[in-house]
C-alpha cells in the first residue's frame, strides 16, 4: 500500500519545507502545484534542502495562477493528476493537501488505514436532495454563469446573478450527472483518479461547463466521484481534520497545540501556522516514523504533553462552567446577571436584627452554606452577622457594595462553587427583591421571631417590611416562604441529624409555606379586595380630626370594651407611598392582636392623612368606620399672628377636603359607617356597643 | 433632502471635532527621530505618550519588541529625565517632542489620534501607556502577528482588553521599581475579582470598573471609578479615532469587540510603583490629569499614610494568562 499526495500550495517555498520533508521522508510521492502567483522556484529550493535524497519523489505540475472560488483551483489539481498519469507507477491512493496542512500521525499509519478501508474517502452530498451550504447560494453555483468573483467583485457578482434569474438561465450539469458537493479535501483510489483524468481529457464539455461555476473545488471532484464510483465504494470519512472555529474559519494550530494534536484521531490537520516551527518539526518527525515507533514515542516521550493536555482541558472545563461569570458574557443588566448565577441563594428578609441573626446562625450550622448579614445595609456591608464566606470589599464600602450589587453577589457565588449563598436584607429590601425575585434559584425567606410587644415601632417596622415583601413578590419566579425562627431551627436540626440534602430542606420549606396563612399569595390571580374581605377580625376604624378627640375616643373604647386601639399604625410607611403593600401588614397586626387578646376585634385610629387607605378597606363587611368631626374653624377664631394667618384658613380647607374624600368613599361601601360631631359622644358609645354585639356571632362562626 | 444628507453624514459630523482637535494638537509635535522609512507594509506599530518615565522604558521596549511590535511612535511630553536620549538610541523608534499641555490634548489622546491618522492607516496599531503591558492567551507560543492574523481571518479589526491594576504587598513608596527589570517582580498582585461591568448603550462598549482603584480610591463614589475597558489593538483606518483615552472609539462598532465567542486580553497596569510618589508631587502642581488630578490627590494620601494596597481576600499573584482566563477576565474565544 502506498499513498501519494497532491499538494496545492501558494506559500513561498521555505514555508513548505516541513510538509515536504514529512511526505517525502515517509517515502510518499508528492505531485505539487505551486501557485504561479507565488514568487520563487520551489524545485530549486527542494534541491537545495537535499530533499532529492529522500525516499519519496516530487513532481511539479504546470503552474497556473489560482484564484479562490474559481476554476483555476480545479485546473491546478488536474495538472497534478496529469503528472500522476505520466509518472506515477505504484501509488494506490492519492490525497489532496494544501500548503498549510500537516500530518499528525505517521504516514504508515494512514496507509494501514487506507488498506483496510479500500474505498474512496470524499464527502459527496447529493446537492439536489440536500442543502450542503448552510448560508449562501447552492444550486446557483452551477445553474448560473459565474463571470465575477464574489470576493473581489461582490456587487457585480450579485447583479449578475439577479439578471440571470430574471432571464431564467438554468444550466444543466453535463453528461447527465447528479451534482454532488462536499469538502475540497479528499483521498481517492488510483483507479478513481485515473478514470476522472480519462473522462476530463475525453469530454471537453466538462471543462467548459465547470469553468463558469462558483467554487468548483467543492463540486467538480465530488460530482465526478459520485457518478463514476458505486456508492458502496465511497465513504465520507475524511482523513483530514478540517475543523472550523466558531467564526467558520479553519482552526489554526500553534506550537502549544502539540498535546491536542497528539490526541487527534484524523491523520492530517488542515492548518498549522507557518510560524509554529517547533510544532512543524515535531509533526515532520512523527510523519516519518514507523507505526511501532510512534506507539513507543507516545508512551515514552509525551508525558509532558499529556499533562499539558489535561491541564488545558481542565481550564476549558472550568471556563465553560463559569461562563456566566466571564466579563465577556453579555449579562450586564441586573436581571439577566442574577438569573445567570448558578448557585442557590437564600435571602432572609426581616426588620429585626436579632431574629435574623438567630436564623442566619441556624442556617450557618448546615454544611454547604456561606452566610452573610445585611450585605447591602446602608451603614455596614454584611451588618448583623460575621460572614463566613468570601467578601471582596471592606465593611465600610457600603456604596461600593450597592453600586453594582448584583455583581457582588456574583463574586460571592463564584468563590463558593456548589454552595448555597445565604444573606439577609433589611429595610431597603424592596429594590433588591425587585431583581432577585425573577431567579428560580432564589429562595426568599421571611423569619418571624417572638412578637411580645407588638405595639412597638420595631415590630411594626418588621411587619411592614414583610408586607412590602409580600406585595413585591406577588409576581415572581423565585421561591418564597415565611417561617418562624423556631420551626426553622427544628427543620435545620432535622436535616442535620438525618443527613438530609439541601433539596429536602428547600422542599420542606416550601411545604411549610403552603400551610401558612397567606393562601392567596400562592396564586397568580391574587386580589387585594378578596384578601381584605378574608381578614378574620372585625375591625373598627376611628377617624378623628384633632388630638383631643383622639384621646377621648380611644379612652372611651378601651374603657368599655377591653379592646386595644392601635395608633399611628401607618407611621412606618413613608410619606407619599400610595402602594397597597400595607394590606398584609394590617392583616399581620390583626392576627397578632387576636392571638394576644383572644378578642377578634381589631381597632385602630386613623388620622385624617390615612383616609385614602379606606379606598380598599371600605369593601370589608365586618368593618366599622367611625368619623368624629372636630369643631369647624370659623372665621371668628382667626387671629393675626406675626408669622401670618394663612395657615389657619388653609388648615380649614384641608379638613374640608378630607371630609369630602371620606364622604366620597363612603357613598359606595360594604362596611358600616358612623359619623359624629365631637359633642355627640354618648350616642357614639351606644352605637359602637350595638355594632360589636350584632357582629359577634359572625366572627364566632369564622373561628 | 438636507436632513437626509445630515442623517447620512451624522457619523462624519461626530468624527470631525476629534479630527480637528487631533490636527490642532498634532501641530505642536516636533519630530525628533524620524525612522518612518524603515516601516514595512504589514508592520505592527505601537503608539505611546510619555512624560518622565525613563525608568520604565528599557523593559517596555524589550517587552513589546518581544511580542512582535515592529516600530514605535513616541510622543515625549517635555520629559527632562533623559527620555529623549534613550529614544534617540533606539533604531525602531520615531519620536516627537512637545511641551503642549497633556490636558489640552485630552491626556495624550489627540496627539496619538493625529499620529495614528498620519502613520497608522493600514497597519495593526497598538496604543498604550508606558506602564501598561499587554497580555493575551497563548502569548508564550503565539506572537502578536499570529494574533493579528487570526483577527484578520475573522474580519475583526479591534481587540478588547481589560486593564488590571498591579501593586505590591508593601506600601507604595517602598515598592521601588528598578529600571530594566520586569515590573511583575515589583508589583506581582492584582485584584482577582470585584470587577463590575455595565453596557454603555451610547457607545456600545462594555464599561468595566474594578480593581484596586475602585476598591480603595473610589470607595465613596464607585460610579466614578476609572474605566478598565480599553481597545488598544486596532487595524487602523483613516476614519477611526479614540474618543475617550483608549477606552472608546468611533465608529462605534469597534467598541463591540467583547462577547462570549471573541478573544480578549488584558493590560497589566503598573502605576503603583515607588516612583509614583514623585509623579504625584509634580501633578499636584501641574494638574494635568483627569478631573483636576483628583485621583492623584488620593494616591498622595495613600502614599503619605503608607497604606498597603494588598488585601489578602482579594489580591492574587499574577501567574499568567491561564489564571486570568480561569477568573473570567480574559476570553479564549476558541483561539
Amino acid at each position: 500500500m502506498k499513498v501519494s499526495f497532491i499538494l496545492l500550495a501558494h506559500e513561498p517555498a521555505d514555508k513548505l519545507k516541513s510538509l515536504l520533508g514529512a511526505l517525502l521522508g515517509a517515502g510518499s510521492n508528492v505531485f505539487v502545484h505551486h501557485d504561479a502567483g507565488t514568487p520563487g522556484n520551489l524545485a530549486e529550493a527542494v534541491a537545495s534542502w537535499g530533499y532529492d535524497r529522500l525516499p519519496g519523489k516530487i513532481f511539479f505540475a504546470d503552474r497556473v495562477k489560482v484564484v479562490w472560488g474559481e476554476w483555476s483551483i480545479v485546473q491546478a489539481t488536474l495538472n497534478c493528476i496529469d503528472q500522476i498519469h505520466q509518472h506515477d507507477e505504484d501509488s494506490d491512493y492519492f490525497m489532496l493537501l494544501s500548503g498549510s496542512c500537516m500530518p499528525v500521525k505517521p504516514i504508515q499509519l494512514l496507509e494501514e488505514y487506507l488498506e483496510q478501508s479500500g474505498k474512496d474517502h470524499i464527502e459527496a452530498v447529493d446537492a439536489v436532495k440536500y442543502n450542503w451550504i448552510t448560508a449562501g447560494i447552492q444550486k446557483e453555483r452551477w445553474s448560473l454563469y459565474h463571470l465575477f468573483n464574489w470576493r473581489y467583485q461582490q456587487r457585480r457578482f450579485d447583479y449578475s446573478l439577479k439578471l440571470q434569474e430574471k432571464l431564467k438561465v438554468n444550466r444543466k450539469i453535463p453528461l447527465g450527472h447528479t451534482p454532488h458537493m462536499g469538502s475540497q479535501w479528499w483521498c481517492l483510489r488510483r483507479s478513481t483518479v485515473l478514470s476522472i483524468h480519462d473522462l476530463v481529457s475525453k469530454r471537453s464539455v466538462l471543462r467548459r461547463f465547470y469553468k463558469r461555476t462558483w467554487v468548483p473545488d467543492e463540486l467538480f471532484f465530488q460530482t465526478m466521484v459520485a457518478n463514476l464510483v458505486p456508492k458502496t465504494e465511497v465513504v465520507d470519512d475524511l482523513v483530514t481534520r478540517y475543523r472550523f472555529n466558531e467564526w467558520g474559519v479553519p482552526r489554526v494550530y500553534f506550537d502549544n497545540d502539540i498535546a491536542e494534536l497528539l490526541a487527534e484521531e484524523k491523520f492530517f490537520v488542515r492548518k498549522v501556522s507557518h510560524t509554529a516551527l517547533t510544532l512543524r518539526e515535531r509533526l515532520r518527525q512523527i510523519a516519518i516514523m514507523k507505526n511501532s515507533e510512534f506507539a513507543i514515542y507516545l508512551e515514552r516521550d509525551c508525558h509532558e504533553e499529556l499533562l499539558a493536555l489535561r491541564s488545558h482541558l481542565d481550564l476549558l472545563e472550568h471556563i465553560k462552567g463559569n461562563q456566566w461569570f466571564n466579563l465577556a458574557s453579555h449579562l450586564e443588566n441586573k436581571f439577566d446577571y442574577i438569573k445567570s448565577i448558578p448557585s442557590r441563594i437564600i435571602v432572609l428578609v426581616g426588620g429585626d436584627r436579632e431574629t435574623k441573626r438567630a436564623a442566619l446562625t441556624t442556617l450557618d450550622s448546615m454544611q454547604d452554606t456561606v452566610v452573610y448579614g445585611d450585605l447591602f445595609d446602608p451603614q455596614e456591608v454584611g451588618a448583623g452577622y460575621e460572614h463566613t464566606g468570601y467578601l471582596g470589599i471592606s465593611k465600610d464600602a457600603v456604596k461600593l457594595a450597592r453600586h453594582t450589587w448584583h455583581q457582588v453577589l456574583g463574586d460571592i457565588a463564584y468563590h463558593a462553587p456548589g454552595k448555597t449563598v445565604v444573606f439577609s436584607l433589611g429595610r431597603n429590601a424592596k429594590q433588591f427583591l425587585d431583581v432577585l425575585r425573577w431567579s428560580p434559584l432564589v429562595n426568599v425567606v421571611m423569619v418571624d421571631g417572638k412578637y411580645t410587644d407588638y405595639h412597638s415601632r420595631t415590630v411594626m417596622e418588621d411587619l411592614y417590611l414583610k408586607s412590602q415583601t409580600y406585595y413585591k413578590l406577588q409576581h415572581r419566579h423565585c421561591h418564597f416562604s415565611r417561617i418562624s425562627n423556631e420551626s426553622l431551627n427544628e427543620l435545620v436540626g432535622q436535616c442535620i441529624s438525618n443527613n438530609h440534602s439541601w433539596r429536602y430542606f428547600l422542599g420542606a420549606l416550601e411545604s411549610k409555606q403552603a400551610k401558612q396563612k397567606w393562601p392567596s399569595l400562592l396564586r397568580q390571580d391574587h386580589d387585594h379586595y378578596a384578601f381584605l374581605k378574608a381578614l378574620r377580625s372585625r375591625m373598627v376604624v376611628l377617624i378623628t380630626e384633632n388630638e383631643g378627640d383622639k384621646r377621648k375616643v380611644i379612652e372611651l373604647i378601651e374603657g368599655n370594651h377591653s379592646v386595644n386601639v392601635f395608633t399611628n399604625v401607618f407611621d412606618v410607611i413613608s410619606r407619599g407611598d400610595r402602594t397597597l403593600d400595607w394590606h398584609y401588614y394590617l392583616s399581620d397586626l390583626a392576627y397578632l392582636n387576636a392571638q394576644a387578646s383572644g378578642e377578634h376585634i381589631f381597632a385602630m385610629h386613623f388620622s385624617t392623612d390615612d383616609i385614602p387607605r379606606l379606598e380598599t378597606l371600605r369593601w370589608k363587611k365586618e368593618l366599622l368606620v367611625i368619623h368624629v368631626e372636630g369643631e369647624n374653624v370659623t372665621s371668628d377664631s382667626i387671629v393675626l399672628r406675626p408669622k401670618g394667618a394663612m395657615d389657619q384658613f388653609k388648615a380649614q380647607d384641608r379638613v374640608q377636603a378630607e371630609r369630602d374624600l371620606l364622604n366620597i368613599y363612603m357613598q359606595e361601601r360594604q362596611c358600616d359607617f358612623l359619623s359624629y360631631r365631637n359633642d355627640e359622644m354618648d350616642c357614639f358609645m351606644i352605637d359602637v356597643h350595638n355594632w360589636l354585639t350584632e357582629h359577634a356571632y359572625q366572627s364566632n362562626e369564622q373561628f | 433632502m438636507r436632513s437626509f444628507i445630515k442623517k447620512q453624514k451624522a457619523w462624519l459630523a461626530e468624527l470631525l471635532p476629534y479630527m480637528k482637535a487631533a490636527r490642532r494638537c498634532g501641530r505642536s509635535l516636533k519630530v525628533q527621530n524620524n525612522r518612518t522609512k524603515t516601516i514595512k507594509k504589514n508592520d505592527i506599530l505601537l503608539f505611546v505618550t510619555m512624560k518622565n518615565e525613563v525608568h520604565r522604558l528599557e523593559y517596555f521596549f524589550e517587552y513589546y519588541r518581544g511580542l512582535g511590535v515592529n516600530h514605535f511612535f513616541v510622543v515625549d511630553n517635555g520629559s527632562d529625565d533623559g527620555t529623549s536620549e534613550f529614544l534617540a538610541a533606539q533604531q525602531d523608534v520615531t519620536s516627537f517632542y512637545t511641551e503642549g499641555g497633556y490636558k489640552d490634548s485630552n491626556f495624550g489622546m489627540h496627539w496619538l489620534n493625529y499620529l495614528l491618522f498620519k502613520y497608522g492607516c493600514g497597519h495593526w496599531c497598538f496604543t498604550c501607556d508606558p506602564d501598561e503591558f499587554f497580555i493575551y492567551p497563548h502569548m508564550e507560543h503565539r506572537s502578536l502577528r499570529d494574533l493579528t492574523s487570526h483577527l484578520e481571518s475573522i474580519n475583526q479589526d479591534s481587540f478588547f482588553t481589560v486593564m488590571l491594576d498591579m501593586y505590591s504587598d508593601k506600601p507604595v513608596a517602598e515598592s521601588y521599581y528598578q529600571a530594566g527589570t520586569d515590573p511583575l517582580d515589583t508589583c506581582p498582585y492584582f485584584d482577582g475579582s470585584g470587577y463590575s461591568k455595565q453596557y454603555n448603550t451610547n457607545h456600545r462598549n462594555l464599561f468595566v470598573q474594578g480593581g484596586v482603584r475602585r476598591r480603595i480610591f473610589a470607595k465613596e463614589e464607585p460610579g466614578h471609578a476609572p474605566a478598565l475597558n480599553k481597545v488598544p489593538l486596532v487595524k487602523w483606518k483613516w476614519n477611526y479615532v479614540y474618543i475617550s483615552s483608549m477606552h472608546m472609539m468611533l465608529p462605534r462598532r469597534l467598541n463591540r469587540c467583547i462577547d462570549e465567542r471573541m478573544l480578549t486580553g488584558a493590560l497589566l497596569h503598573f502605576k503603583f510603583i515607588g516612583q509614583l510618589d514623585n509623579k504625584v508631587r509634580q501633578e499636584m502642581v501641574a494638574k494635568q490629569h483627569y478631573n483636576d488630578s483628583a485621583e492623584y490627590k488620593q494616591y498622595g494620601a495613600v502614599i503619605e499614610k503608607k497604606d498597603v494596597l494588598y488585601n489578602e481576600n482579594v489580591s492574587v499573584k499574577y501567574s499568567g494568562w491561564q489564571d486570568l482566563a480561569r477568573r473570567g477576565l480574559i476570553n479564549l474565544g476558541g483561539w
